[in-house]
């Protein structure tokens, strides 16, 4: 229904315009209740000491390898986290001068904890995961912080986003085998969505995100008996058909992708051959029309 | 209509012309719209596409494009039907022939030198048929694999997903073929050639004047005249000063009929 919607955009857009004030109070913190206003200014008050010396270059980085330990402060205020207090997350940093945290992977994974503190019902999603069960048996996996970042957390909606639709290919490549981006920039979904396209599937429009799953698993959405159904999610019905092929196939003379091979080669040379001799003939009126000139 | 050289014969009735501008309209939507999509990797591709609004509505604008050029497959095909079903219009001239095999080595002797005289060309010279059945055959490979593309969910009911997946590559491969052969060989017989040069009007006009016909198709007006006609070489004459009938510069052309 274009008409209800078009409805509730005017209706909407008519009540900001004639009450200014509703989107000023959503964004302060007037309208909230007193705890969650304390808490606010709590975690400014942490944020401002930890930022003193955590948001300077020079500051931090001295003695650390890379820019560890740096935090953009305009860029972490701008974040989803923005006005969550650092300790938040960062529960074990003790109040020194050199705290000793763990650095890197140990870092992210400590983190991750914090993660699902508030998260709590991703982070059961998470658990069942590929990614979370290697993360339970202690291997090296995805975290949260290795998709989402971690002090440049934005919502999916936004372009800066590592996982906004655009991004998110690369994202998921930074870790998974180069084979599956090449092969995924080749599909019809891959060029859409380097065009810019929203509506086009990306790598977790296919095998999802926090629930992800190995093919070889059941209840995988790219698993062999639930291809027809990950398909249908877009192309409406769920075909056996849609199965009985292989996505990331490479383009090989040999393997699932040897029919759109030979397709391909089948009509290169058709082109080649087809418009070599179209070129000639062209080529010989002229040259004949010229020596008629001259003969003139 | 008047006798004499200002004579002219109808080659393309209006409901050819209505096919040809639906096609060539559509096809140049799809060409500029559908390139980007098989360059999208390069700078061009993707400044083409934003020009068109971006993926989402380049796609749009090449399926509006193959709607209007498969409507005029579909118009071309009824009208085929009608044609062929009626005893006063029925034409079987667009088929293949062995007059087409033996105008081509006419042709080829002529084009080399070996021969002084042009082939005696009929209602469709071989380099029309080949335009014609290019296109034939070019609607049924782009159009279909496009078909299947734009509707997958239907398409799985009959066949398997590689199969589409090899005919998205048919698709873009013969629509490259199709351009090439569009901007060279067409654009070459129908614009730039010298003869023609900027465009042969027949395509919204749908006449040919007798002198041109003299030149292109001596043996078919020889029929239509029921006698024989005096065969001009088409390459000695500068046809576009033809229209104005005000003298061609170097030579006169005589036509006795």
């Amino acid at each position: 229904m274009v008409w209800k919607k078009w409805l509730a955009g005017t209706a909407l857009i008519l009540l900001c315009m004639l009450v200014p004030k509703v989107t000023v109070l959503a964004d302060s913190n007037v309208n909230l209740d007193e705890l969650t206003r304390q808490r606010l200014v709590a975690a400014q008050t942490i944020n401002q000491a930890c930022l003193k010396c955590h948001g300077q270059k020079q500051a931090i980085t001295g003695d650390l390898p890379g820019q560890a330990g740096y935090v953009d402060s305009a860029k972490y205020k701008a974040s989803m986290h923005g006005n969550i207090a650092c300790t938040s997350c960062h529960p074990n940093i003790k109040a020194n001068v050199k705290h000793s945290a763990p650095s890197d992977r140990e870092l992210a994974k400590q983190v991750d904890k914090s993660c699902q503190q508030c998260h709590s019902d991703i982070a059961k999603v998470y658990a069942n995961s590929s990614h979370g069960k290697l993360f339970l048996e202690g291997k090296e996996t995805a975290l949260c912080s290795d998709c989402h970042g971690s002090h440049n957390i934005l919502k999916q909606s936004d372009p800066e986003s590592s996982v906004y639709p655009l991004n998110s290919v690369q994202t998921c490549t930074k870790c998974h085998d180069h084979k599956f981006q090449e092969t995924y920039a080749e599909s019809f979904h891959g060029r859409a969505v380097s065009l810019g396209s929203l509506t086009a599937a990306t790598c977790v429009s296919c095998h999802g995100s926090h629930a992800i799953l190995g093919a070889d698993d059941p209840k995988s959405s790219v698993n062999k008996n639930n291809v027809a159904a990950t398909c249908a999610q877009c192309h409406l019905k769920a075909r056996a058909n849609f199965a009985k092929g292989t996505e990331h196939a490479e383009l090989k003379a040999e393997g699932p992708g040897a029919t759109t091979y030979w397709t391909l080669k089948f009509f290169t040379w058709l082109t080649i051959i087809t418009v070599t001799l179209l070129l000639i003939h062209i080529e010989m009126e002229l040259w004949r029309r010229y020596q008629n000139i001259e003969k003139r | 209509m008047a006798e004499g050289p200002k004579k002219e014969y109808e080659r393309f009735n209006i409901h050819q012309r209505i096919q040809h501008v639906m096609m060539f309209t559509s096809f140049m939507v799809c060409t500029f719209t559908g390139l980007p999509i098989k360059y999208a990797y390069t700078g061009w591709g993707s400044r083409l596409a934003a020009l068109f609004g971006g993926a989402d509505t380049d796609l749009k604008i090449h399926l509006t494009g193959a709607a209007v050029m498969l409507a005029s497959c579909v118009y071309h095909l009824f009208w085929l039907i009608y044609m062929l079903s009626r005893k006063k219009t029925r034409s079987w001239a667009t088929l293949p022939g062995p007059k087409d095999f033996k105008d081509l080595a006419d042709n080829l002797a002529y084009l080399l030198g070996l021969s002084k005289k042009q082939a005696n060309w009929e209602r469709y010279t071989y380099k029309e048929k080949f335009d014609y059945w290019a296109v034939f055959w070019g609607i049924f490979m782009i159009g279909g694999s496009g078909l299947m593309m734009w509707f997958p969910d239907v398409a799985t009911k009959y066949v398997p997903r590689w199969f589409i997946d090899a005919s998205r590559a048919a698709h873009s491969d013969e629509a490259v073929l199709a351009i090439v052969v569009i901007f060279f060989w067409h654009f070459y017989n129908v614009h730039f050639s010298p003869t023609f040069f900027p465009m042969n009007k027949l395509w919204y006009t749908g006449k040919m004047s007798r002198e041109l016909m003299l030149h292109e198709h001596p043996a078919e007006l020889a029929r239509l005249e029921g006698g024989t006609v005096a065969q001009v070489d088409s390459f000695k004459v500068n046809t576009t000063a033809l229209d104005s009938l005000d003298g061609i510069p170097g030579e006169k052309i005589s036509h006795k009929s």
